[in-house]
Parts: C-alpha cells; sequence; structure tokens
C-alpha cells in the first residue's frame, strides 16, 4: 500500500471544528439538525480524509488519512471515532467526534491487514476487527483493548474467508460476521485468488469466548454470492448485502435479512429493479427505527428500499455514484453519498432526491457513510 | 507466490512507513483546514463536450427514433416494406450506440436508459416482458402512459430488435392472427423510444437545461458534468471489456456464448463495438485532447476500430473458434490498454476525483 507521507503530514493536524450534539438515531426530529454525518472522502488533487457534515450540508471537520479510508465507527461513549483503511488495510485511525482531531494510528499486525471494517463491544472496552491472516488466508477477528490504547489483545477465527463487516446484535453479546469468502493477498492487492473455491457465509459468534453458535451459507449455487455488508435492528434482524463475483450475466439476490432465529431469506424485488443493482450491492443500513431497508449500488447508480417488516420492495431512485448511505434523525428517510454527485437526502416516499450544499460535491465521498 | 508469515517486503515497507506517520503525525500542527484542491476551468470542456458531442448525438437519435415511431405508424396502417422497419431499426440502434455511452444529464432521470435499451439481458428479461406485453388484451388501445408502466425489459431496442427480428417473431409479424398485436406492439415500443430520445434532446438544449447551465457561468456546474461525463467515459470500458468481449469469449472457446452478444440478432453486434469504442475516442478527444496524455489512448482506441472493421455484422460465432478469438483478443487487449491509460490520466488531466465506488467499489 502506498501510502503518500508528504501529503498526510501536512494535513494531519487539519481539522475545522464545530459543536454537534451526541445523539445517534435520536427519534426526536428535532434533533435531525445537530446529526453528523460523517465519511471517508477523497479531493480532486487524490489526497484521503474523513470528514463530516450536518443535515444542512456544512461541513464540520476534514481530517486527513495516510491512505483511502473505508468504514467509520463510533466508540459506545460517543466521543470519538475510528476509520479503517480500505483493505487491504493496514492501519486504523482514532479522531475526535466533534472536531475530528486525529488522536492515534494503530498499525496492523505483522503478518495481517485489515478489511475496512470493525465492531466494538456493548461496553465499549474491545474493539474486533476484521483481517486477513495474510499466510494462510484465513479469516480473523482481532481483538483490541479500547481501553489501553488499542493494545491487540489477541484474535481468533471469523469461521470463514475474507470477513468483512462485523455487526454486534444490539442488547446481547453476539455478534454476526459477513465472510465475504473471498481470498486476497497484499502482494495482488484486490484479486480475487480462490474464484472457484469461494465459500461465503453469515456467522454468528460469541467474540467474548470465541463460540460459533450459528453459520449460514446460501450453497452452492450461490457460491460466488460475496457477503459483505450488514445492518443490525434492534430486535435481532440482520439486513445483509451482497456483491456477485460469477457470471455477470446471472440475476442473483444480493440483499437479505438474518432473522433473529439464525435463519436467512432473500428480498424480493422485481428482476428488472434487481439488474439495475448490476450484481452489486455497496453498503446497506436501516432507516431510525429500522423499518426500511436501503441497500445502495455505485455500479448501477441506485439505491433500492424495502420494508422490512413486511419484506416489501418500495422501489428504487436513481443517483450516480451513490454508496454510502446512513438513517437521518427523521423517520424513512436516508443520507446518501456519491463519488462524483455529492451528497442527497432521499425521504423514502419520494421519488426526488434533495442535494445538500454544493461545496460537498468537491469532494468524492467513499463506500460507507454514519449518522452520529 | 510468496506468503511468508510476517509478510512479504512490500508489506513490510508499507508497514515501517505507517510506522513514521504514526510517530510524526501525532505532533500539532498549525496548518488549516482541509478542503479539496481548486480544478482548472472546467467550463470551456463542458461546453466542447456538450456542443460537439451529446447535443448533435441526442439530436440524431430523436430524429431517428422519430423516424423509426412513424415507419411502424405506416407498417401498422399500410402493410408497408417490413424493410423499412429493418432500416428504421438500424438507423435508430446505431444512434443510440453513439450516446449509450452517457448516463449523466437528462438520460439519467427515472429509467431513461434502461428504457431504451436493457442489455446486458439476464433471466430472459426481454423474452419475459415481451411475452407478458403481447399477452395483454388491448395492445391497440394501450396508451403510453399504461405502457410505461409495463417492464422496462420490453419497453426499448433490445425489445424491438426482438419483435421485429427473431425468426418467428418477425413471420408473425407480417402473417398470421398475431400480426396487428405485434405490430401494435412494435408501435408502442417505437412511440416510447422517440419519446423519450426527443425529451432528452429538448431538455438538454432547455433554457434551463445543462447547456444552458454552463452558459450562466457557474464552474460548479461545469465541473459536475465534467466529472460525470468522464465517469462515463471509464465506464465504458467496464462494458465493452467486461460484458460485450469478455463475457461473450469466456474462458475458452467450449466456454463461449455468442448467444449473449449484444446486437445479434439484428447481425449487429460489431458494429455496436465499433460505435462505443468510436464514443468513447471522441469524449477522450474533447476531454483531454490538447494534453500529450491523450495521444496514446486515442492510438489505442484508433487501433480498435480499425479492428472491429474486420469482424463479420456478428461477432459471437467468431469466440467459437482459434482464429476468431485471436481476432476478439486483440480488440480486447486495445480496450484495456485504453481502460488502463484512461484511468491513470484522465482524472489527472482534468484535475477531477471520479466515481470511484462504481469503478473500484468495495
Amino acid at each position: 500500500m502506498a501510502i503518500d507521507r508528504r501529503r498526510f503530514l501536512i494535513g494531519a493536524g487539519a481539522a475545522l471544528g464545530a459543536a454537534f450534539a451526541p445523539r445517534r438515531g435520536n427519534a426526536d426530529a428535532s434533533s435531525a439538525a445537530s446529526l453528523l454525518y460523517v465519511g471517508a472522502c477523497a479531493d480532486a488533487a487524490g489526497g484521503y480524509w474523513v470528514a463530516g457534515f450536518d443535515r444542512a450540508g456544512v461541513l464540520s471537520f476534514a481530517t486527513a488519512l495516510p491512505g483511502r479510508g473505508h468504514d467509520i465507527l463510533l466508540h459506545p461513549d460517543g466521543d470519538e471515532l475510528l476509520v479503517f483503511a480500505r483493505r487491504p488495510g493496514l492501519w486504523f485511525v482514532r479522531i475526535g467526534r466533534e472536531k475530528g482531531e486525529l488522536r492515534q494510528i494503530v498499525e496492523a499486525a505483522a503478518g495481517r491487514h485489515f478489511y475496512g471494517h470493525g465492531a466494538f463491544s456493548p461496553d465499549g472496552k474491545r474493539l474486533y476487527a476484521s483481517e486477513n491472516l495474510i499466510a494462510t488466508g484465513d479469516g480473523l477477528l482481532g481483538i483490541y483493548d479500547a481501553t489501553d490504547g488499542y493494545r491487540r489483545l489477541g484474535e481468533q477465527p471469523s469461521f470463514g474467508i475474507g470477513p468483512h463487516d462485523l455487526a454486534y446484535l444490539p442488547g446481547t453479546d453476539r455478534m454476526v460476521i459477513a465472510n465475504g469468502g473471498i481470498r486476497t493477498h497484499p502482494d495482488t492487492g484486490r484479486e480475487i485468488l480462490n474464484p472457484d473455491s469461494m465459500a461465503p457465509s453469515l456467522v454468528t459468534v460469541r467474540p467474548a469466548t470465541g463460540e460459533l453458535l450459528n453459520e449460514v451459507d446460501f450453497g452452492p449455487a450461490l457460491r460466488t454470492l460475496s457477503i459483505r455488508h450488514l445492518a443490525a435492528a434492534t430486535d435481532g434482524t440482520v439486513a445483509f448485502g451482497c456483491q456477485s463475483q460469477g457470471d455477470p450475466f446471472d440475476l442473483p439476490p444480493l440483499v437479505g435479512l438474518l432473522d433473529p432465529d439464525g435463519k436467512a431469506r432473500f428480498l424480493d424485488m422485481p428482476e428488472t429493479d434487481l439488474g439495475a443493482l448490476a450484481n452489486y450491492v455497496g453498503s446497506i443500513e436501516l432507516d431510525r427505527d429500522g423499518t426500511v431497508v436501503a441497500a445502495t449500488s455505485p455500479h448501477g447508480g441506485m439505491v433500492a428500499y424495502w420494508d422490512r417488516p413486511s419484506g416489501r420492495y418500495l422501489g428504487r431512485r436513481a443517483m450516480s455514484d451513490v454508496c454510502g448511505v446512513a438513517p437521518t434523525a427523521v423517520a424513512r428517510e436516508f443520507m446518501l453519498t456519491s463519488g462524483n454527485s455529492g451528497v442527497e437526502l432521499s425521504p423514502v416516499a419520494a421519488e426526488a432526491l434533495h442535494p445538500l450544499a454544493a461545496g460537498l460535491a468537491d469532494w468524492s465521498w467513499d463506500n460507507h457513510l454514519i449518522a452520529v | 507466490m510468496q506468503h511468508p508469515a510476517s509478510g512479504t517486503a512490500g508489506h513490510r515497507r508499507a508497514r515501517r512507513s505507517v510506522g513514521l506517520l504514526l510517530v510524526v503525525a501525532l505532533l500539532p500542527f498549525l496548518v488549516p483546514t482541509g478542503a479539496p484542491a481548486a480544478p482548472p476551468d472546467l467550463q470551456p470542456i463542458a461546453l466542447k463536450v456538450a456542443q460537439e458531442f451529446v447535443l448533435p448525438r441526442y439530436m440524431e437519435l430523436a430524429t431517428d427514433a422519430a423516424a423509426e415511431r412513424d415507419a411502424w405508424d405506416r407498417f401498422c396502417r399500410q402493410g408497408a416494406d417490413i424493410a423499412a422497419l429493418d432500416h428504421a431499426y438500424y438507423e435508430t440502434a446505431d444512434a443510440w450506440s453513439a450516446i449509450e455511452i452517457l448516463h449523466y444529464g437528462p438520460i439519467g432521470i427515472g429509467v431513461r436508459h434502461e428504457r431504451m435499451a436493457h442489455w446486458p439481458e439476464r433471466k430472459n428479461a426481454v423474452d419475459k416482458a415481451l411475452t407478458a406485453l403481447l399477452a395483454h388484451d388491448d395492445l391497440a388501445g394501450m396508451t403510453p402512459e399504461a405502457f410505461a408502466q409495463t417492464s422496462v425489459a420490453g419497453q426499448g431496442l433490445s425489445a424491438l430488435e426482438r419483435l421485429l427480428f427473431d425468426p418467428e417473431n418477425r413471420q408473425a409479424l407480417t402473417t398470421g392472427p398475431e400480426a396487428a398485436k405485434r405490430c401494435a406492439a412494435g408501435k408502442l415500443i417505437a412511440t416510447s423510444l422517440a419519446t423519450i430520445a426527443g425529451e432528452v434532446s429538448l431538455e438538454w438544449s432547455a433554457s434551463d437545461g445543462p447547456v444552458a447551465s454552463l452558459g450562466a457561468g457557474d464552474p460548479a456546474k461545469a465541473k459536475l458534468m465534467v466529472t460525470r461525463i468522464a465517469t462515463d467515459l471509464l465506464s465504458i470500458y467496464q462494458l465493452v471489456g467486461d460484458m460485450k468481449l469478455d463475457a461473450i469469449m469466456g474462458e475458452s472457446a467450449e466456454l463461449a456464448r455468442p448467444a449473449l452478444a449484444e446486437g445479434r440478432r439484428s447481425a449487429r453486434s460489431s458494429r455496436a463495438l465499433q460505435l462505443d469504442l468510436e464514443a468513447a475516442r471522441e469524449l477522450t478527444r474533447l476531454l483531454i485532447g490538447t494534453s500529450p496524455d491523450a495521444a496514446p489512448i486515442l492510438a489505442a482506441l484508433d487501433e480498435g476500430i480499425v479492428l472491429t472493421d474486420a469482424l463479420p455484422p456478428d461477432f459471437g460465432p467468431l469466440a467459437l473458434e482459434p482464429a476468431g478469438r485471436a481476432e476478439l483478443a486483440l480488440i480486447r487487449q486495445q480496450v484495456r490498454e485504453a481502460r488502463d491509460l484512461s484511468n491513470a490520466t484522465v482524472p489527472a488531466v482534468l484535475g477531477v476525483t471520479l466515481g470511484f465506488n462504481s469503478l473500484d467499489g468495495d
């Protein structure tokens, strides 16, 4: 991985500060203006950043990163954020939640790299990061002590290849892991080394003990369907989004739900709309109340919505290069970010999207967006 | 391949870099702000692309699609020579191939792009949509608004090609009890194509359209247009390379799938390929033609275009035998070269960051 040290040094201390209220998913619509949206992004000169903005489109901070970022994680205490490098990543950084000031860079352990995602234990004391044991390609959960400078405490198996997103089931000690099933190696970048033996799976583990509690795979017909991203609802249902690595003329389902009883099912949508997702979901999210599932496809330039309780498909909206998606403080509404079209608000009931301040389009927004 | 537990040499070097950063990056820095660098003036580039590429190509598409609609109307009323429908189809399909590269602008509103053509076709979507359409009781009485609510796979050129050129469908269009119904279906599709093409052409040149907004001198609009169109340019290489060539060729002759070639029923898969490359060449010239970096991209595309000249009308069967595969591989090589060069230079020359999620997501 190439890191532009000079550029990073210039930007490392750069952060524009502004206060915002630390409430995520607050049911009170009056909190809408104070919610902050944070995403990794790039500038026109090729520099990589993490930036936060509010509903009005006002930038709160922009902090330089050592390289391209991927997911962002809010510590349960609400004071700081972690930004993970895009896979194969060699770092994650701690930044302040309000001003985005850089607090620490944590390196990947020897012989391991990050996959771009992590999850905090409910008490906030442990961080689990999806990692690759480079020598063997085995998937790992790296375990870090969040109370001690993210000292690496050890690792445990992810029970699959290429773990990507992780999600704790709210109010429990159980975590769901999306094992993408794809083996890669830093020497060959993102090249898929096991196209003929992909083995994606959705597993549920108890991280505190390392126990495997449940495992779901979709069988040989969907062997090339890489399970990538997760969004957990408070009732223990987990929405998942997939990317097909198989025949581009196939039309596999891409979005599903893992029910609290450990059974997975795909969500229906018209075949033409499924085709419009171009066999690729980049991010998945639930709205404030957990009733609407949103799945973005930058390849198709589309976001698609489902009513979660009924599984009913609600339609799709077009936005070029859309990928980042986060719930707003308003029910049935999402904030969407794009690599080439800025940021737009999408009330699910409306066909139209509403662009935020034009200045946000100066940035090329990356894969994920979170609301904090 | 080396897989040491401690990581490879390159891996270790990168790790040392992070280590150095760790030490120095935490020192207090007083350098203000992280605003993106200002891009170069993109206004003249955007105007040139709009005036020399977008407007004339959509105007041609609107003209050809209107002529095709009229041809179907005449055919349905007078039973005119079916060759007139063939000709009208070829003209419209060519005009579409010349501008299908573009997703930015009015064509991107709603699902207009998909309604113009539905390719790649998955799970026989076009067949299923056409079958459902033909099962309708009163196609002659169906309004354009009602037709717009039917499956998008059955609304565009892909469905029209199936209706007109598939041998069984062609027979049923000219004789037999279903001829009138099939004619009505063709007219509905052609009317929809003409309507969308006309609307898109008008909207581009409207007083509040994209071109007018450029004339108002808003640099943000110019930047957005150039960024989006450059993203479309780089995306066409994926469509042409991965879908139109790779997926047809397969990894070997045994795995080739010539029946999937776009436009094979109307024997214009090679033409579609060539027009895609020609559109990419013209867009490259207009976007970065003044840069020396453009020359090798244009050369690769020129070579690819010349190679497509030698192909039969439908290149699909070439994928089944070694000599044909070699021919296609040469074209694919030029496409890949143009793609790699473009990825490396187009954003840098224009000073923009393209939509990297669609080009390189995770």
